[in-house]
């Protein structure tokens, strides 16, 4: 087993055993929980970190798990600089998450099940970034559902958050459902599940094509459900039900994440379908810009910050669905420095509403800025991360690849889609900066809304800050070694080298000109930061000005319906209630009304009419057969009292009847074999 | 180890069987029927795997974690059955449940 296979065992491996242990230590160490969790994450972590520093190679590990009717099926592990890359970063989260909870849930009930299912949670993630296989990706791809539907139910005495729990589940649920029917025609085609094989069996062409575009559709399918894109991206807000550092984990930085990296990873494949590469793009494009429409309106913290993450997400489907290098290192990287200001957000908010004894009405806040000043510039930075800064932050670098990649398409048919969805996106840059800057005004500045929460407003703990410092700091660390390289830095150095197998068959973004890439790059830069500036500009003046009030009111009056709309999440709620939900419950009325009037009636009906020959027959039974019958009758009865005895009602007298009587037939069987 | 051939297993398997089969037919305790059927199944489980060796051939195995499967199943429906019957009868001593008397 080669080292680096084994380090990446022990990643795996530490998340779990710390989840084991809470497991049987349950009431001992119910308060001292992060004293088992913390030092492991860390562990893991440093492994992490010493297996990115290792050479850049592919390395592969792999044993036979069983043959099967000819069959082998191998299960191992495959780390390139994709794998290296997400285990740096579900660490690094994860490990700040711990170290966060164990003062943002200090004191609660189920203090140690919270650390449990949080180990559990990032083995479940680290193991299926090291799978090399979609079988074991699969496995620990369910397993993250069930953490993920422990963690939203963690407060399930609340009907809010059960219904959450369950909600969350389900959905993703539907998009497993295409997943899986996706890795059985995989397997139907190839006769494996392991990625090497399918891609090598892929370009013989032992898949034709049409079967690419559906499989490729299905693993979409998986991917919209588990990284929230329209529609099955109705989950994710409601899961901001479970504890704040909970949604940093799994609804910024980590799950959400997997939906992503089942895409990137499988781009060698997906990428032979320039349709299922288009189809993802718009998906990922409408989906950017609907959750970004809807977060304008949102006035709870976390729901903001759940939009963001919605929008967020469907850049990088957007980015990963024109299937040139450069896009899709561009998607995979802003995966990257998403999950790190992500992160940093939601576990800021959590400071906040921490500071606020549990208020996460934005309209009830304002004016923090004095009160808890780490949160608020961390909060801060994170905004001007997202928003995209230009230059010293990473969101720019990584927003700024998505529009280039965009604009440079794939030299496929489809480069006219590509170039609209660049405009789509730039709008969708201006609006993120907008309602970014929007939360923070409303929470830092502004007048103080509701004096009881800004009176006892109180900074967080040291556990607390210190996560959030670590994270923004990573975002200005990644901003500026990339404007120190140009836009070369550390992700250039982890994503090309899967980048290159990766490239689409009809792609020629290498092809590319120097001149066509620098045009294309300049324009984006151009669009990036009339995108930030314009925005952040545009949230001040309306949130930090009077003349801006009088505008922001005057506006909304005139786009009322579409607010309300937004408000109401466009009724994709009401949507899926009416599509889905209900249609199956009248279907269910509809047969069971079938039931009970038509069935029923027959039954009904026959009943009746037996009932009336019956009163017939009787009479005639009575006066003519009986007489008969009673005659015959005694020959029988006395019989039966002669049998009776043999039915004494005790099971073991019946059983040894039956046994004997096959022990007899055996026997005769045998004897006639042999006559 | 070469001393042990077919023939060994298929006594295990039939003096396993024969075991369940008095189990079955003998005891009164509901739970201990229930152990003898599982014997029973095993027994044939041994036979299975033992003639899957002697074959070579994968079938044998691929039954055998069929019948696995199916006491498992059926284990899952007698046990609730028990407990229905301990429910009515407050006992799961067979005898003590003669309804079935003619």
């Amino acid at each position: 087993m080669p080292t680096e296979a084994l380090l990446a065992v022990v990643i795996c491996a530490m998340p779990l055993l710390s989840a084991c242990i809470l497991a049987v230590t349950r009431k001992t160490l119910l308060h001292k929980a992060h004293f088992v969790g913390v030092p492991l994450m860390l562990v893991s972590l440093a492994c992490a970190v010493v297996l990115a520093l290792h050479p850049h190679e592919v390395t592969k590990w792999d044993f036979e798990w069983m043959n099967l009717g000819g069959v082998s099926w191998r299960l191992g592990i495959e780390i390139d600089g994709l794998t290296r890359a997400m285990l740096i970063v579900v660490t690094v989260v994860s490990t700040l998450v711990h170290l966060f909870s164990s003062g943002y849930m200090k004191g609660d009930d189920r203090y140690s099940d919270f650390f449990r299912w949080l180990g559990f949670f990032t083995f479940s993630m680290l193991g299926l970034v090291v799978s090399d296989n979609l079988l074991t990706l699969f496995v620990f791809w369910e397993t993250m559902g069930l953490s993920s539907y422990k963690l939203i139910g963690h407060y399930f005495q609340k009907e809010s958050a059960y219904l959450a729990c369950k909600k969350a589940f389900m959905t993703t649920r539907v998009g497993d459902a295409g997943m899986f029917l996706a890795l059985l025609a995989l397997f139907f085609f190839t006769g494996s599940l392991q990625f090497d094989d399918v891609f090598a069996k892929a370009a013989a062409g032992a898949i034709p094509a049409a079967a690419i575009l559906w499989i490729s559709l299905g693993l979409f399918m998986g991917a919209a459900g588990k990284s929230a894109q329209f529609p099955l991206h109705i989950w994710l807000p409601d899961a901001m039900e479970g504890p704040t550092p909970v949604s940093a984990l799994i609804h910024a930085a980590t799950m959400v994440a997997a939906g992503v990296y089942l895409i990137g990873r499988m781009m060698t494949l997906i990428a032979m379908s320039p349709e299922a590469l288009v189809v993802i793009s718009c998906v990922g494009g409408f989906t950017a810009i609907f959750a970004a429409a809807i977060a304008f309106t949102a006035t709870d913290i976390k729901k903001v910050l759940a939009y963001s993450t919605i929008s967020q997400l469907g850049f990088m489907f957007t980015a990963l669905g024109v299937g040139s290098d450069i896009a899709w290192q561009a998607g995979l990287f802003h995966l990257v420095t998403h999950a790190f200001f992500k992160a940093c957000l939601f576990l800021g908010s959590g400071s906040v509403i921490h500071a606020c004894h549990h208020e996460q009405d934005m309209t009830r806040m304002g004016g923090l800025w004095k009160k808890i000043p780490v949160t608020g510039a961390t909060y801060g930075f994170a905004c001007l991360a997202i928003a995209g800064l230009p230059f010293i932050t990473s969101g720019f670098w990584s927003k700024d690849q998505i529009l280039m990649g965009m604009l440079l398409g794939n030299g496929g048919p489809y480069d006219g889609v590509y170039r609209m969805l660049f405009y789509v996106l730039a709008l969708t840059a201006t609006m993120t900066a907008f309602y970014m800057f929007r939360s923070f005004w409303l929470t830092f500045f502004t007048k103080p809304r509701d004096h009881h929460v800004h009176d006892h407003a109180h900074e967080s703990p040291i556990s607390m800050t210190l996560a959030l410092v670590v994270l923004a700091g990573l975002a200005l660390v990644d901003g500026v070694t990339n404007a120190l390289s140009d836009g070369q830095g550390w992700q250039t150095a982890f994503l090309p080298n899967h980048g290159d197998h990766a490239l689409a068959r009809f792609a020629k973004t290498w092809g590319h000109e120097g001149d066509q890439v620098h045009h294309a790059h300049s324009t984006a830069v151009v669009f990036s930061m009339i995108a930030c500036f314009g925005g952040i500009g545009l949230s001040a003046f309306a949130y930090l000005t009077s003349a801006g009030e009088r505008v922001r009111k005057a506006a909304r009056a005139q786009i009322q319906p579409l607010y309300d709309a937004a408000k109401r999440k466009f009724f994709m709620d009401d949507i899926a209630e009416a599509v889905v939900i209900q249609p199956t419950k009248f279907l269910g009325e509809l047969l069971y009304q079938a039931d009970a009037k038509g069935v029923d009636g027959i039954v009904d009906g026959v009943g009746a009419a037996a009932r009336i020959t019956g009163t017939v027959s009787a009479v005639a039974d009575d006066k003519v057969v009986d007489g008969a019958v009673h005659a015959a009758a005694g020959i029988p009865s006395g019989g039966g009292r002669l049998f009776n005895r043999a039915q004494t009602g005790r099971m073991r007298n019946y059983l040894f009847g039956a046994v004997g009587a096959i022990g007899l037939f055996a026997v005769i069987v045998l004897y006639m074999r042999r006559g | 180890m070469s001393g042990l051939g077919l023939n060994h297993f298929l006594v295990l398997a039939a003096l396993l069987f024969a075991t369940g089969v008095l189990c079955v037919t003998l005891r009164r305790n509901a739970i201990g029927l229930l152990i003898g059927v599982e014997l029973m199944l095993n027994a044939a489980n041994v036979n299975l795997v033992a003639f899957h060796r002697w074959h070579g051939n994968v079938d044998g195995a691929v039954f055998a974690v069929f019948v696995i499967m199916l006491a498992a199943a059926e284990a899952a429906v007698a046990l609730s059955i028990v407990l229905h019957v301990f429910h009515h009868a407050a006992s799961i001593s067979t005898d003590d449940y003669t309804e079935m008397k003619g």
